[in-house]
């Protein structure tokens, strides 16, 4: 780390030595404080903020999901036709019958105790259902953001470095066309090359069906192998950012100074941008890379969709062509809370990272 | 210090690129060994696995939960394979008193569950028992176990039922809609109601439970002693994908062995495939459009706002021959279906009516017009259109059709087109489902175009044209289709009820859809076909339903899945030109060679480079 340009002032000689309150102690105590009242203030400030928003994600989500409309009791009734008696069993199941308002106090007393209820399909607890895909979801969108940082930061910082090379322009194109391409086209179009025309990768699914034994190597191989396809196409689709953030970045340090001493210093063009250009102009990568944190957290609903990989993503899917109300509440208020969350660490990380951030604060 | 921390993740990152390209590299192989692991595995690929809530065979409202129950469970009476009449399950023969009101089943002496354990009328009894009595049960099979009023075991293999009124439905037993349960395990549980499927249970189908991964698959594992005789393979599996694209991917790739519900785009592709034997038959869904034939409580009030024209047989008639069944078939379908009548498909063979001669409404614009000048249609408007003397209205009704179906658009614009010949006018809306059911249940539409799923009992369907639908408050309904009235076709509706003459019954019931087709409240446009396709080197020997060119998937019953056959015993070679593993070996070899060198050039570029600061 370099030089922290804080208000580090150092204390008056006679500083805080023994005198007794009054204007004066604040006076002479003043260097010292900005610094850690304006951090507290600060994080008072964005977890204040955060919670704010927290809030309006639980009241949004009571009424969002019972705003898109769809018949639940219909979609647990089934292909067959629902008789009378049993379409009343059902709704009063669910607890349908119930007047709005009621079901809007049911619903804060199941936030206020953290028991999000059952799920209107299969009647199993709906934090259940979350945790039995958040490993699945955390394996792909993992998988795929370590791909596409890691190949993005490279690429990036390459691409910058030799700005109006041929690797600059070809490499921007290609990651922008990626980028643009709908992730569902594109996961069908690897599919037919990868799986159907190769045969080198499972079409989809998490594990295989013709069952491959139950040795712990062999039960993970075969999930990697599944993993392939979908976190190279979703890393395909999201590394676009990381290379033009890092490109913009080492595009902005390229002029300075302070490289152009280390390149008098003798050092080859590479060592120049491998250990003065890239750390400084990381900073924005790492950010992006934080906010991103949050998003690994809600799945890839086309990916997983495609891809038939049950994750959260693909709940969520599940989910909402019923409607399954408790279970949509909880994905959203999930979804939601762990964004919020990254945010707001990513801004306090960003403050330590930063210090221009911490004296403009 | 930020130095070291990047190049040593250079380092690692290279080293886990290097290892994960070589784990996933060989990946493939670890594939292709444990598919010949000996075991033979029909994989049947599927989508809407997600939808089932459990696997409980008492509490089964979707097709795909009783395909499960087909395969795991022997219904008392099954939908015979050549044409969906009643024939032997667990009981073997079942006759009724003079007064239809006794009903007595003989069951088959070699019945077994996989336990081992005897299935006798007292399992019987027991699994009618709780339906009568278990609520949430009862709301699904009430139907039929509320006419009981007594059911008793005479000894181990004759089970007597008392009803309250003649039903045809003894007949049947609802087929395979209910199956009869253990009483040795299921006398156990505490709510039967909230069973959701257990691996334990003894099982009386060639099948038992053996994993359930909720919206991903089903595994079950062959019965060995099925009583009936078990299968050629060990195991049945259905995969669920989230797309039909996914699925027929899957099917190529080798990864599934069969596949249903394909659109005739994919149907087509698939024929020209190697390996890959494809199979059609008409189905039990049909595509209909349904008249607002008036909205009204059972007394008399009228709601919604439907056209009143539409109450008038003549107007849904003359639209009726506006329509040319066989083209629409043609042009949106590809020939996959055939052109509807009513509401009972001509695969449940005698149940089905066909019109013929002074009967059939042709498709003849002309017919159609003198129809409408007949009945006092005469007059046109400013804009053409002819109006209706009652009301005073032009004849321009709304068609609601569901957004999500691309027949639907190609055709809606035939029907357009075709009607206006009438001088009436159609205004074509696209709907998502969810609204388009809540107008047409409260009754405000004039024409909707729906679909609809029959099954091999039709008066469960006829029902929903009975005055007995309409509501009894005006608020809207799903019970009713187009809120229609006939008290002649009332009174046929309750002579079947109680016929238990199958041939008398089926006379009845091709009354009903005569008076149906005559008085036009829907026009059923077609009956699609079931497009299915499978791996044909892996298998043979699917059977279907209708034996003649029937389905092999969404059969009422197991004979697809139970006919089922390995092709050389040994699981085989998967189809297509990538999924076996003689021509993959070299793309392995080639990435693990590829993946060595890439990662030792960038160890030996990283060495150059820093050779500087190790100096």
């Amino acid at each position: 780390m370099g030089i922290q340009p804080t208000a580090q002032v150092p204390a008056l000689p006679d500083g805080g030595a023994g005198t007794p309150g009054g204007d004066d102690a604040t006076v002479q105590q003043q260097p010292f404080t900005p610094s850690r009242r304006d951090f507290w203030r600060f994080l008072g400030l964005k977890f204040s903020g955060a919670m704010i928003s927290l809030v309006l994600v639980l009241f949004t989500a009571f009424f969002i999901f019972r705003i898109i409309g769809g018949d639940p009791v219909k979609a647990i009734g089934g292909d067959t036709p629902l008789t009378p008696s049993q379409r009343a069993e059902i709704e009063e199941r669910l607890g349908l019958n119930e007047p709005l308002t009621v079901q809007f106090w049911e619903y804060i007393r199941s936030v206020l105790t953290l028991d999000w209820g059952t799920s209107y399909v299969n009647n199993q607890q709906v934090t259940d259902l979350l945790l039995a895909r958040l490993p699945n979801t955390l394996l792909l969108t993992g998988t795929a953001l370590v791909i596409a940082a890691g190949l993005g930061i490279w690429i990036g910082a390459r691409a910058g470095w030799r700005q109006g090379s041929r690797f600059e322009k070809s490499q921007v194109g290609i990651s922008l066309a990626l980028w643009s391409a709908p992730t569902f086209w594109l996961g069908m179009i690897v599919i037919i090359i990868f799986s159907v025309q190769l045969g080198l990768f499972p079409v989809n699914g998490m594990r295989s069906t013709r069952g491959v034994g139950d040795g712990f190597w062999a039960q993970s191989l075969d999930v990697a192998h599944h993993l392939v396809l979908p976190a190279l196409t979703m890393a395909a689709v999201i590394y676009a950012q990381y290379v033009l953030i890092m490109r913009s970045s080492i595009l902005e340090e390229r002029g300075n100074d302070y490289l152009t001493v280390a390149k008098a210093k003798g050092l080859r063009d590479d060592v120049v941008r491998r250990r003065h250009a890239v750390p400084n102009a990381l900073l924005p990568t790492v950010t992006l890379i934080a906010l991103q944190f949050g998003a690994i957290f809600n799945g890839a609903l086309l990916t997983e969709t495609i891809f038939s990989w049950p994750g959260l993503g693909l709940l969520f899917y599940e989910a909402i062509r019923v409607p399954d109300i408790p279970l949509l509440q909880l994905l959203f208020i999930f979804f939601a809370g762990t964004t919020i969350i990254a945010n707001m660490l990513a801004d306090i990380l960003y403050r330590f990272l930063d210090p221009r951030v911490r004296s403009s604060a | 210090m930020a130095e070291k921390a990047q190049r040593s993740f250079l380092k690692r990152a290279a080293a886990a690129s290097v290892a994960g390209g070589v784990a996933l590299s060989l990946a493939p192989v670890s594939g292709a060994v444990a598919q010949s692991g000996g075991k033979d595995t029909l994989i049947v690929g599927t989508s809407g696995l997600s939808n089932i809530p459990h696997l409980n065979p008492l509490d089964s409202g979707w097709l795909l939960q009783g395909e499960i129950n087909n395969l795991m469970y022997t219904p008392m009476i099954r939908w015979s394979q050549e044409d969906f009449s009643p024939a032997p399950g667990i009981a073997q023969e079942w006759e009724s008193s003079e007064d239809g009101l006794t009903w007595t089943y003989r069951l088959n002496p070699d019945a077994t569950w996989s336990d081992g354990e005897p299935i006798t009328a007292e399992d019987a009894k027991f699994t009618y028992d709780l339906l009568r009595e278990n609520p949430v049960l009862n709301s699904r099979h009430g139907d039929l176990v509320n006419n009981f009023t007594d059911v008793r075991a005479e000894d181990d293999h004759t089970l007597v039922i008392e009803i309250d009124e003649p039903s045809a439905m003894m007949n049947h037993l609802k087929g395979v809609s209910i199956m009869i349960m253990p009483e040795h395990v299921w006398g156990e549980l505490d709510d039967p109601a909230t069973y959701a499927g257990d691996p334990d249970q003894p099982t009386s189908g060639p099948f038992r439970l053996n994993e359930y991964r909720e919206g991903e698959r089903i595994t079950l594992t062959a019965n060995e002693d099925y009583w009936e005789g078990p299968v050629d393979y060990d195991e049945f599996v259905l995969q669920d994908y989230q797309t039909p694209e996914a699925m027929v991917q899957a099917l190529q790739a080798g990864e599934v062995d069969l596949v249903g519900g394909l659109n005739p785009q994919q149907y087509e592709a698939l024929e020209s495939r190697e390996g890959i034997t494809t199979s059609t038959g008409p189905g039990r869904r049909m595509q209909s459009l349904t008249f607002n034939a008036g909205a009204r409580t059972q007394g008399g009030e009228e709601f919604g706002d439907g056209h009143p024209a539409l109450t008038d047989p003549a107007v849904r008639r003359a639209i009726a021959h506006a329509v040319d069944k066989e083209r629409i078939v043609e042009v949106a379908t590809g020939g996959f279906a055939l052109p509807g009548v009513s509401y009972v498909p001509p695969i449940f063979g005698d149940l089905s009516w066909e019109p013929t001669g002074d009967d059939l409404i042709a498709a003849d614009v002309e017919a159609g017009n003198r129809l409408l000048d007949e009945a006092g249609y005469d007059e046109r408007d400013s804009a053409g259109l002819r109006v209706d003397p009652e009301s005073g209205r032009p004849l321009e009704f709304r068609l609601f059709y569901h957004s999500d179906r691309p027949s639907y658009a190609i055709i809606q614009d035939f029907l357009v087109d075709w009607v206006a010949e009438l001088d009436i006018r159609l205004d074509a809306i696209a709907m998502d489902t969810t609204p388009l059911n809540e107008e047409q249940e409260a009754g405000n539409f004039d024409i909707a175009f729906g679909t609809w799923n029959a099954g091999p009992e039709p008066s469960e369907t006829l029902a929903y044209h009975t005055c007995a639908r309409l509501p009894e408050d005006a608020e809207p309904t799903d019970l009713t289709f187009a809120f229609y009235c006939n008290e002649e076709y009332d009174a046929l509706f309750e002579q079947q009820t109680a016929e238990t003459d199958l041939d008398t019954r089926a006379g009845l019931l091709r009354d009903m859809q005569q008076l149906l087709y005559q008085d036009a409240p829907a026009i059923v446009l077609y009956y699609e076909n079931q497009l299915e396709a499978y791996n044909s080197e892996r298998w043979s020997g699917f059977e279907t339903q209708p034996a003649a060119e029937g389905m092999i998937r969404e059969q009422q019953g197991a004979f697809g899945y139970r006919s089922a056959t390995p092709a050389d015993g040994s699981g085989g070679e998967a189809a297509g030109s990538g999924s076996d593993s003689g021509s993959a070996l070299p793309w392995v070899i080639g990435g693990v060679v590829l993946v060595a060198v890439a990662g030792g050039g960038f160890a030996l570029m990283q060495r150059r480079k820093t050779a500087d600061d190790r100096e």
